[in-house]
């Protein structure tokens, strides 16, 4: 218990070499600092029974089925297989920014995404992951081996920040292509006109995808706590601007916040779940939350 | 007001009103010096500043304008700037010349402390002497009445300037106001020095400092004026405490007016309390320097503003002038806790009466019943007369001497040689006491061209023809005595009806009509019907009264009423009197010597009071020569003002020998401390623009806020303090404050 938040710190994951471990990390903490393991109960369902044979795993004989028959059984589950998690990393150049002391957002993103792979394939599920920036970059078709880990977290830690994104415009692109229903899971920093991302959100849904979207925001973005004179040099050419933060600091923070709750307000209408992840906040706040929808999702199609 | 200018006491310093300008430089580096930061919420940072671009922008250049006057206020205070009046600036720096107005009216020798009025503004003014720059003139003048001017054209020498303030002691008289503002004036004209300090020390004691009338208040208006034009800064430094309080003597009377040897002398004495009650105490009657044990008294306790009488008696035994003294405890003002008169005792009141009917036969001369009634023989009843009377012919009235009579009377003298009037007229310029009778003989005529001379002369009335029929005596006239007022009569005020009618039922058959010329200051004592019949008026230094009827029986049945010898005696007294009461100045007044003109060349000096308690020798008290002239058939002469209370003694001789002695004492006015405040000064002197400082303590150790008036420094960093405020309050209403919380 004491250990998962360690685990969970995006800080001292990003110290870690090699994403899978990062992310065996993170899941591991946060699943043992949960009470009930994640896989069994919610996602596991009974089916039937079958006769036993050996090299059958014994913990899943039913001993009241032999107290009664005096014969083994194994307990048949019908598992939800193939629940389908498309993970959308934005790695457009602005998700390459980070302020002093934190992660940058695509690193924080990779760290989520790596951590929700792992977790999917623990889970029996199938993981898809497609990184975009002005276009769609790479894309992983789905697959629940467990060895497709290790490709998403190669294509991931191979995706630099670069060029400008139009999201809408990927989203419209990236609908046409899941051709199977699932779980959408979208971590970016969408910054972007916000009529146009939920344009695009909305197709997912139209699609009758679930989607769950991760707005990765660096604390400095939302706090803006620069105090001389500053020179910011925008990110996808966005040009220059010399700017004396202090007397700007609760304009530029409204317009964060105006924008924040119009996509949040905007998905709220079209039953998306919005989730803000700021890069100096542990992991778990993700996990649990694409837990919960996945759950959510579970329930519904049962 | 002329057009200010400001000067600056350490002008390099205004090189920090260069620092004024780093505010800007900062603002200015700062857009030159800048950090780098990548951006990616530049979406967000672009709608913010293209909305907040106009505010933003009037919130950086106010905080700069705050910041910017904070730093040059700053750097003003600490080149001290002074405002000087234009003209002022070539002086700056320069020499100047102080004149310190040093009060020295008695109030000053108030003991605050442990030290008094006085010797606190000396205090001041000696640090101010020796604080001040080389090349620094003074003048030196003491508030007082009269005013003196101990250094007028500016000395330069700190030494003698000191000195000459060491040796100062506080005349103990009042002030005038007007007359010392003209002081200080002359005083400023001696000197060419452009810029010109008046520095007034005193208590501004509200007596001393109103001015008396309104042709005074113009006057200080304007020498105020010329100060002003002058560019003359006056500063005034307030020593008093407006709660300070004091009891004094305030009048010191003995009665009767004349004393003569063996007569029970009744000293009353009138003790005020100002500004705070005190309790009892004691009072002692001291003649001579000699206290008189069984004349010690209690002395009430008195309330705020009340005063007490007491009554002393005393019989003086042998000829001579006395220093009487009234004594009480004493207080914090010494000087008024004794009060001095002095009584000359007498052995007689030598008067001499001149007969202009002499007729052989009893009571048939015309002096005979005045003669009577004034000295009566040993063996009438009644205590002894204290008159000495001498009866002569108008033919020897201009042979003789008439130097040696303390009051002359005439009685129907027909007519007057020019050189009897001038006998008289020296008599009278010597405070000797004239009265006329008139009668069946006297020529108006003469009279009114050689005595009233149209109000010019000593007689105090123009005679006019007579009026009434003495023959028949049928158409009496009576007496109206006009309510008692005139102090003559005072003793018949309140009396029992036969008393009174003593005096109303007195028939006059023929008078003669007196012309009393208006505003002649002269006094009626009583009336018949609508005319005067006794008149009075002073002459000179002495009295004179004119009674338009006869003395003796002719003209009237006075001589047989109880009221005639009562009457003539008062009148005798009241015609004397200014021989006794003229004994007794006011401190700030010479000592008139009046002597008879063949006394001339005698020496006169004036010896001095001792000034302290513990007696001192002769010689070290302060005496003058005095140079006697002829001046109305006498010999007179002046002494340098008075400026202490107490006994002064006037040698004459040789070839004469004789000592007269005189009592000063202190104005009684000069006991109310009650104080002007600042407000009231102002309001007293309008048109005088000064600087007002009641707290002379730090004074002590330096005056250089006395020498750097007019500097405005403190209300620079003041200002200071009041942008560093505002500058605080605007920053954090700017938002740095409050978004740095929030966040």
């Amino acid at each position: 218990m004491d250990e998962s938040p360690r685990y969970l710190d995006p800080q001292t994951l990003a110290s870690i070499q090699g994403l899978d471990l990062a992310a065996r990390l993170a899941v591991e903490g946060y699943v043992a600092g949960m009470h009930k393991s994640p896989y069994h109960g919610v996602s596991v369902e009974f089916a039937e029974h079958r006769e036993y044979v050996p090299g059958d795993d014994i913990r899943h004989v039913d001993w009241k089925v032999w107290s009664k028959t005096d014969k083994f059984y194994l307990k048949q589950y019908d598992e939800e297989t193939n629940l389908l998690t498309y993970l959308l990393l934005d790695t457009s150049e602005s998700m390459g920014y980070a302020s002093e002391g934190h992660v940058s957002k695509l690193q924080y993103a990779q760290l989520v995404a790596a951590a929700l792979s792992y977790l999917v394939l623990q889970q029996q599920d199938s993981v898809s992951l497609a990184t975009f920036n002005a276009k769609v970059d790479r894309f992983l078709r789905p697959s629940g081996q467990p060895s497709h880990l290790k490709d998403v977290l190669q294509v991931m830690s191979a995706t630099p920040a670069r060029q400008k994104t139009d999201l809408g415009a990927i989203f419209h692109d990236l609908a046409e292509r899941f051709k199977k229903r699932g779980l959408i899971v979208l971590l970016s920093d969408l910054f972007d006109e916000p009529s146009r991302i939920l344009a695009g959100l909305r197709h997912f849904r139209h699609r009758r995808h679930d989607v769950i979207v991760f707005q990765v925001l660096d604390p400095a973005e939302l706090d803006f706590p620069f105090r001389q004179t500053t020179l910011f040099k925008g990110l996808e050419g966005l040009g220059d601007q010399l700017a004396d933060p202090a007397s700007l600091r609760r304009a530029y923070q409204d317009e964060v916040n105006a924008f924040c709750s119009e996509l949040r307000k905007g998905c709220q209408s079209i039953n998306i779940d919005y989730v803000l992840l700021r890069t100096d906040q542990s992991l778990d706040q993700a996990l649990s939350s694409y837990l919960a929808t996945r759950s959510a999702r579970l329930t519904r199609s049962r | 007001m002329p057009v200010l200018f400001a000067a600056f006491t350490n002008p390099l310093l205004l090189w920090g009103l260069a620092g004024a300008s780093v505010p800007l430089l900062i603002h200015l580096l700062n857009r030159r010096k800048f950090r780098e930061e990548s951006w990616a919420a530049m979406r967000f940072l672009l709608a913010a500043m293209r909305k907040n671009q106009k505010r933003i922008q009037i919130e950086h250049w106010l905080l700069l304008l705050v910041r910017t006057l904070l730093l040059a206020c700053l750097a003003l205070a600490m080149a001290r700037p002074a405002l000087e009046a234009l003209g002022a600036l070539d002086s700056l720096g320069g020499r100047r010349h102080w004149l310190l107005a040093i009060d020295g009216s008695m109030s000053m020798e108030f003991e605050n402390g442990e030290s008094t009025r006085f010797d606190q503004a000396r205090t001041v003014a000696r640090r101010l002497i020796q604080d001040a720059r080389p090349g620094d003139a003074f003048s030196l003048v003491l508030l007082a009445d009269p005013p003196r001017t101990v250094i007028g054209a500016p000395a330069f020498a700190k030494d003698a300037v000191l000195s000459a303030l060491d040796s100062q002691t506080v005349p103990q008289g009042g002030m005038d106001l007007a007359g010392s503002f003209q002081a200080i004036d002359a005083a400023l004209e001696t000197s060419d020095i452009t810029r010109k300090e008046i520095v007034f020390l005193t208590d501004l004691q509200s007596e001393g400092w109103k001015p008396a009338g309104a042709s005074q208040e113009e006057q200080l208006r304007s020498i105020a004026e010329r100060w002003e034009a002058k560019r003359a800064h006056s500063q005034v430094i307030d020593l008093g405490q407006a709660d300070a309080k004091n009891r004094a003597v305030v009048a010191v009377e003995t009665t009767p007016a004349i004393v003569t040897i063996g007569s029970n002398v009744a000293v009353k004495a009138r003790v005020k309390a100002f500004g705070g009650g005190y309790p009892g105490g004691r009072a002692q009657l001291v003649v001579d320097g000699r206290v008189l044990a069984d004349e010690t008294q209690e002395l009430p306790a008195i309330k705020a503003g009340d005063e007490t009488e007491l009554e002393f008696r005393h019989q003086f035994a042998a000829m001579g002038d006395y220093l009487v003294e009234v004594r009480i405890d004493q207080d914090s003002l010494p000087v008024d806790d004794r009060r001095f008169r002095i009584v000359p005792v007498r052995e007689a009141v030598d008067v001499l009466l001149v007969d202009g009917d002499a007729k052989p036969g009893v009571f048939q001369s015309e002096t005979a019943f005045l003669a009577e009634a004034l000295s009566p023989e040993t063996d009438s009843p009644g205590q002894a007369s204290a008159i000495r009377v001498k009866e002569v012919t108008e033919a020897q009235l201009s042979r003789g001497d008439l130097s040696g009579y303390d009051a002359i009377v005439l009685c129907n003298v027909a007519r007057f040689s020019r050189e009897s009037v001038e006998a008289l007229e020296s008599f009278v310029g010597q405070g000797g006491g004239l009265v006329f009778f008139t009668g069946d003989q006297v020529r108006p005529e003469n009279y009114n061209s050689l005595l009233f001379k149209g109000g010019k002369g000593i007689l105090p009335a123009e005679i006019l023809p007579p009026i009434g029929d003495p023959a028949s005596r049928e158409t009496p006239f009576f007496f109206d005595p006009l309510g008692f007022r005139h102090p003559v009569l005072s003793d018949y005020a309140g009396q029992p009806e036969p008393v009174v009618a003593s005096l109303a039922n007195v028939k006059t058959f023929r008078y003669h009509r007196l012309n009393v010329p208006a505003d002649s200051g002269t006094q009626t004592v009583l009336r018949l019907g609508p005319d005067p019949l006794i008149v009075e008026a002073r002459r000179g230094r002495g009295q004179v009264l004119l009674v338009g009827t006869a003395a003796d029986r002719d003209w009237s049945d006075w001589p047989i009423h109880q009221s005639y010898p009562v009457l003539m005696e008062k009148m005798i007294y009241e015609a004397a009197s200014q021989r006794f009461s003229d004994r007794n100045v006011t401190v700030g007044e010479p000592i008139d010597v009046v002597l008879p003109a063949k006394a001339a060349d005698s020496e006169v000096t004036v010896r001095w009071p001792d000034r302290s308690s513990a007696r001192q020798a002769d010689n070290e008290r302060r005496s003058e020569r005095l140079d006697l002239e002829v001046r109305d058939l006498s010999s007179f002469a002046r002494s340098p003002v008075t400026d202490l209370a107490g006994d002064y003694q006037v040698e004459v001789g040789p070839p004469t020998s004789k000592t007269e002695r005189f009592a000063a004492n202190p104005p009684a006015t000069e006991s109310d401390l009650t104080k002007l405040d600042v407000a009231g000064l102002r309001v007293g002197l309008p048109g005088w623009s000064f600087d007002y400082d009641n707290d002379w303590k730090p004074l002590k150790k330096s005056t250089s806020s006395l020498r750097q008036r007019g500097e405005f420094h403190r209300p620079l960093l003041w200002s200071v303090l009041g942008l560093l405020l505002i500058e605080s309050f605007l920053a954090w209403k700017f938002g740095h404050h409050r978004n740095a919380n929030r966040s």
